[in-house]
C-alpha cells in the first residue's frame, strides 16, 4: 500500500482529495494521537502527557491524519532557541517505510518556528534499533550515551544534527520581519533575545575615540528603539585572555535588515579596556553578542511633543526611538520632535548628521562652542521647556547621557511638569537579569534592574541619591 | 563529528546529574532567564540564586566592578524569597532538570527551616547551604569561618531534611581541611568549593572604594588557581563529593577541577560572557575524555598524576 501524504500548508486548496493530511496538532487531535503512541511504543506517553506537552512553550507536535481522523504518525518536539529536541516519533506498523517519519521531521524543520534552531538533539533507546537507523539515514550522529536513562534501567544513546543550511530556504527570508518599524516602537520588546557569534563587518574610527562597528548577525529578532545588546570583543577561539572579561552593553544604533542576517550598527566611544579592546577589532573577526535586551523608549503618545536630549555616547541610544518619533509625526500629520545633542566639542558629535537627516528640529550644543551653543545642552533645553509652557497638548521628554545630565534634565522636567523617561547608563555584568549587578534605586527605596526593567524609566521613579550608574 | 561514548553520569552526594556541569548560585537567576539561550537539559542540573525566607532588596549599587580577569560583587542575597521561588520560578523549569536550592540565614534555624519548606517540592533534587556569603551584615560567612558555628548549621540543617544537602564553603578561612571535616562529620552529602574571596579596588580618581558595601566578593579566572588548591585540599581531607567553583570558562579548567577531585563543577562569572558556556564546558569535557581514553568522565574524579618522591 502506498500512502500519499501532503503537507496541509500544500494543500490548502486541494480539497476532497483522500490524502494523508500532515499538520501540527490541535488539543481535540489528542486522543487519536495518544491511541497511536500506546500502540507503537512501550514507554508512550499518555493522553495527559500529550496534553501537558501541546500547553507547554516552544513545544510542537504534527501528526499526519487520515479522512477518517485517524492518526498515521505523530512527532513530538520543542524547540529553544537554537536548540531543538526531538521527544517521539510514532508511525502506524502498517504505514512504515513509506517515508512518513521523514516527511514529518520535514514539517517540523521547516516550519517558522524551527528556522532558528541550529542543531537538534534527541535520546533513544539502546534496543531500539529501527529508530537509530532511521535517524542516522536522516543524518543525525551519535555522540554520546547515557547509562540507566530509562526508568528499566535500559541506557540511551544520545544522537544530535546541525541544521542543513540548504534548510534555511526563501520562504524563511519572506516571512522575516526584522529591523525597526513604527509599529516596534509598541512591541518588539516582546521578542526573545539570542546569543550569536556576530561577524565585524566595519569598525572604524569617526572622530577622536569614536567608532563606529557594524556587525552581522544571523536570525536577528526585530528590536525597539531603546534596547541593546552585550558584545564581548574578540569571542570564541580567538579570544586569547580573561581580561578584560565582562561584556560590554551598547545601545543597538541602527539595524540594516537583509534577508537572511541583519547588520546592527554600534557607535561606541573608547573610554577603557573594554572599548578598547573592541577598537582593535576587525572585519572577519567574531564578537559575541546577545540581545536584543531591555525595555527601550515608550511610544509616544499621538500628537505629543517629543523632546529628545542625548549626551555623549548616550545620544547613540535615541537615534532609532528619533526616527520612530519622526515617521510618527509624518504619518499622523501632527505632533512635533525636537532633538537636542550636547558633547564636548564637535568631534564627540558623530552622529549628528544622521540625526540631521530626519529633518526634525536639531539643536547642538558643545561645552567648547565648537558647534552649535556653548555650554550644557540643558540651557537649551530650559529654553524649550518654557517656551512650550503653555502648550495643552503634551510635552515629553527622552533622555540618555551621563548621570548628572539625566539628572538636571529630570528637575527641569519636573519643574515645568512634563512627564521624562531616561536611558540609565549603570555598569553591567549579564545584560540579562541575573546577576542583579545592575540595580538601580527607586524612589522609596525599592530597586530595578537597568538591564531588565530599564533601562528605560520614567525619571520621577529614580532616586537621583542612590542611582548606581 | 566523531563517533564517541562517554557516560557522563556522575552522582553528587545522592544527586544524578547526566554531567558533571551544574552552575553556580548567583549567577544564573532562577534558570528561566536563561531559557531563550539554552535548553536547561544540557547542563548537569543548576543551583538557584540563593534564598531566604523573606524575599530581600538587596544593597545599594554601585554593586558590581570589574578586576583583572574578575569581578567584585556586593549584591547582598537579593533574592524573590522562599515563597515566589516555589509558585513562581520553579513551574518555569522545565521537567528533568535537578535543581540544586541554595538557601541562606542568619541562623541555623532558618536554614533548616529552609530546607524543611522545600523538603520534597518537586524538580528540587537538593540544597547547598551558603554558608559563605561574604558581604551581608549577618549570617552566612560567619558559619563558613568557624568551625563551631558550621558544626550547628550541618546538624540542624542534617536533622531537617534527608535530601542530599551541599555545603558551599567560603575561602576566607585559614583551613579549609579543618571546615570539610566538620561537614563531612555532621552527616552533610557533599561540599561546594569555593564562594568568592573577599576583596576590595579603589577608584583613584574618587578616592572611593568601587563598591557601595566597601567590600565585595571577588570571582572569575582571577580565583581558578586559589579553587583548585582549596579543592584538592578539601579532597585531600574527606571521602564526600566535592563541586568545584571557580573561575570556570573551559572544558579544560573543569577537567582540572575534577583531576584535583571534584565529581562535579559549576560555572559561575563565565556565564555573563555567554549563556550557553556551561552547557559548551559540559560538551567540552566529554570531547577530552573521549581524547584520552576516559569511557567515564567519572573516572576523572582525583586522577591528577602527583610526582613520585
Ligand atoms: C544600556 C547601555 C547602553 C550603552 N550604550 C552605549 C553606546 O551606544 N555607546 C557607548 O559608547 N557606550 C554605551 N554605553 C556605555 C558603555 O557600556 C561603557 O562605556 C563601557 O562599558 C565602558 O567599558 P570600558 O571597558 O571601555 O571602560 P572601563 O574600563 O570599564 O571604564 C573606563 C571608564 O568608563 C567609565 N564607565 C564604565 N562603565 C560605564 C558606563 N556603563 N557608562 C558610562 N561610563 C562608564 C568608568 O567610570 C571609567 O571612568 C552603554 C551602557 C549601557 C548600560
Ligand atoms: C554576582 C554574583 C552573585 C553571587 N551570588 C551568590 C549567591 O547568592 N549565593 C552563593 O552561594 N554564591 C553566590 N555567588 C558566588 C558564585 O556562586 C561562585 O561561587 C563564585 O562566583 C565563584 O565562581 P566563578 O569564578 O565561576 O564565578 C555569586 C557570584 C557572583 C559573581
Ligand atoms: S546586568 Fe546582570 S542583572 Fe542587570
Amino acid at each position: 500500500m502506498s500512502v500519499d501524504v501532503r503537507d496541509e500548508r500544500e494543500i490548502k486548496q486541494v480539497q476532497g482529495a483522500d490524502v494523508w493530511r500532515l499538520r501540527r496538532a490541535a488539543p481535540q487531535d489528542l486522543r487519536e494521537i495518544a491511541e497511536l503512541a500506546r500502540e507503537v511504543l512501550c514507554d508512550a506517553w499518555t493522553l495527559v502527557g500529550f496534553e501537558e506537552h501541546l500547553r507547554a512553550a516552544r513545544s510542537d507536535l504534527w501528526w499526519v491524519c487520515g479522512s477518517d481522523g485517524r492518526a498515521a504518525g505523530y512527532l513530538a518536539a520543542r524547540y529553544l532557541a537554537g536548540e531543538g529536541e526531538i521527544f517521539s516519533i510514532g508511525v502506524r506498523a502498517s504505514l512504515r517505510r513509506q517515508g512518513l517519519a521523514s516527511r514529518l521531521l520535514k514539517a517540523l524543520e521547516t516550519s517558522q518556528e524551527w528556522r532558528g534552531v541550529a542543531r537538534i538533539h534527541l535520546e533513544v533507546r539502546e534496543s531500539n534499533q529501527a529508530a537509530q537507523a532511521f535517524y542516522a539515514r536522516q543524518g543525525f550522529v551519535r555522540v554520546g550515551k547515557r547509562p540507566r536513562y530509562y526508568p528499566d534501567g535500559e541506557m540511551a544513546i544520545l544522537m544530535t544534527r546541525d541544521r542543513v543550511d540548504s534548510q534555511t530556504s526563501m520562504r524563511d527570508a519572506e516571512s522575516r520581519a526584522c529591523g525597526v518599524s513604527a509599529q516596534a516602537v509598541a512591541g518588539a520588546e516582546g521578542t526573545l533575545p539570542i546569543r550569536a557569534q556576530a561577524e565585524v563587518v566595519v569598525n572604524r574610527p569617526e572622530a577622536t575615540a569614536q567608532y563606529r562597528l557594524r556587525l552581522r548577525v544571523a536570525n536577528w529578532p526585530s528590536v525597539a528603539p531603546g534596547q541593546f545588546v552585550m558584545l564581548t570583543p574578540k569571542a570564541g577561539a580567538a579570544r586569547a585572555c580573561s581580561d578584560p572579561l565582562l561584556p560590554r552593553p551598547m545601545a543597538i544604533y541602527r539595524v540594516f535588515e537583509g534577508e537572511t542576517s541583519s547588520e546592527i550598527e554600534i557607535l561606541y566611544r573608547v573610554v577603557g579596556r573594554g572599548t578598547g579592546l573592541l577598537s582593535e577589532v576587525s572585519p572577519g573577526d567574531q564578537v559575541g553578542l546577545v540581545g536584543p535586551l531591555g525595555r527601550g523608549f515608550p511610544a509616544p503618545q499621538a500628537g505629543e511633543h517629543s523632546i529628545l536630549v542625548g549626551g555623549g555616547s548616550g545620544i547613540a541610544s535615541l537615534y532609532l526611538f528619533a526616527r520612530a518619533a519622526c515617521e510618527r509625526v509624518r504619518q499622523e500629520g501632527a505632533g512635533r520632535v525636537s532633538i537636542l545633542l550636547g558633547a564636548r566639542t564637535v568631534a564627540d558629535l558623530p552622529a549628528q548628521s544622521d540625526f540631521a537627516d530626519l529633518g526634525a528640529e536639531l539643536i547642538l550644543a558643545t561645552e567648547d562652542g565648537s558647534v552649535g551653543e556653548r555650554g550644557f545642552v540643558t540651557e537649551p533645553l530650559r529654553v524649550l521647556l518654557e517656551g512650550s509652557a503653555a502648550s495643552t497638548s503634551g510635552v515629553v521628554l527622552y533622555v540618555c547621557g551621563p548621570t548628572p545630565m539625566m539628572r538636571a534634565c529630570a528637575n527641569l522636567a519636573a519643574k515645568c511638569e512634563r512627564q521624562c523617561f531616561v536611558s540609565l547608563e549603570n555598569p553591567m555584568a549579564c545584560g540579562f537579569g541575573v546577576c542583579l549587578g545592575c540595580a538601580t534605586t527607586l524612589q522609596g527605596g525599592g530597586k530595578a534592574l537597568v538591564c531588565k526593567d530599564g533601562p528605560v524609566f520614567a525619571a520621577d521613579r529614580i532616586d537621583w541619591e542612590n542611582v548606581g550608574g | 563529528m566523531a563517533e564517541f561514548c562517554v557516560d557522563t553520569t556522575v552522582n553528587l552526594g545522592g544527586i544524578a546529574l547526566r554531567n558533571p556541569v551544574l552552575t553556580a548560585s548567583g549567577t544564573f537567576g532562577y534558570g528561566s532567564e536563561f531559557a531563550p539561550f539554552l535548553d536547561l537539559r544540557r547542563l548537569g542540573g543548576f543551583v538557584t540564586k540563593s534564598l531566604t525566607l523573606q524575599p530581600r532588596q538587596g544593597n545599594l549599587p554601585p554593586r558590581i566592578a570589574e578586576t583583572p580577569s574578575g569581578m567584585l560583587n556586593a549584591i547582598g542575597i537579593e533574592n524573590v524569597g522562599v515563597d515566589a521561588f516555589v509558585t513562581e520560578k520553579l513551574p518555569q523549569i522545565p521537567e528533568g532538570v535537578p535543581v540544586i536550592v541554595s538557601v541562606f540565614g542568619t541562623a541555623p534555624e532558618e536554614y533548616a527551616d529552609l530546607c524543611q519548606r522545600l523538603d520534597g517540592v518537586p524538580k528540587v533534587a537538593g540544597f547547598e547551604l551558603n554558608a559563605s556569603c561574604p558581604h551581608v551584615k549577618s549570617g552566612g560567612i560567619e558559619f563558613g569561618q568557624n568551625p563551631k558555628s558550621l558544626t550547628q548549621l550541618v546538624s540542624s540543617v542534617r536533622a531537617a531534611t534527608r535530601m542530599p544537602v551541599l555545603v558551599k564553603l567560603s575561602p576566607n578561612v585559614t583551613s579549609i581541611a579543618e571546615m570539610a571535616r566538620v561537614c563531612e562529620g555532621e552527616g552533610a552529602d557533599g561540599l561546594s568549593l569555593i564562594n568568592t574571596l573577599q576583596a576590595l579596588d579603589v577608584n583613584v580618581e574618587t578616592r572611593r572604594p568601587v563598591l557601595r558595601n566597601v567590600l565585595g566578593g571577588l570571582s572569575g579566572p582571577a580565583i581558578r588557581p586559589v579553587a583548585l588548591r582549596m579543592v584538592w585540599q578539601a579532597a585531600q581531607a574527606v571521602q564526600i563529593p566535592i563541586c568545584g567553583i571557580g573561575g570556570i570558562m573551559t572544558g579544560e579548567d573543569a577537567v582540572k577541577f575534577l583531576l584535583c577531585g571534584a565529581t562535579a563543577v559549576q560555572v559561575g562569572t563565565a556565564s555573563y560572557l555567554d549563556p550557553t558556556m556551561a552547557a559548551q564546558v559540559a560538551d567540552a569535557i566529554v570531547v577530552y575524555a573521549a581524547r584520552h581514553g576516559f569511557a567515564r568522565v567519572q573516572d576523572l574524579t582525583g586522577a591528577l598524576e602527583l610526582p613520585v618522591r
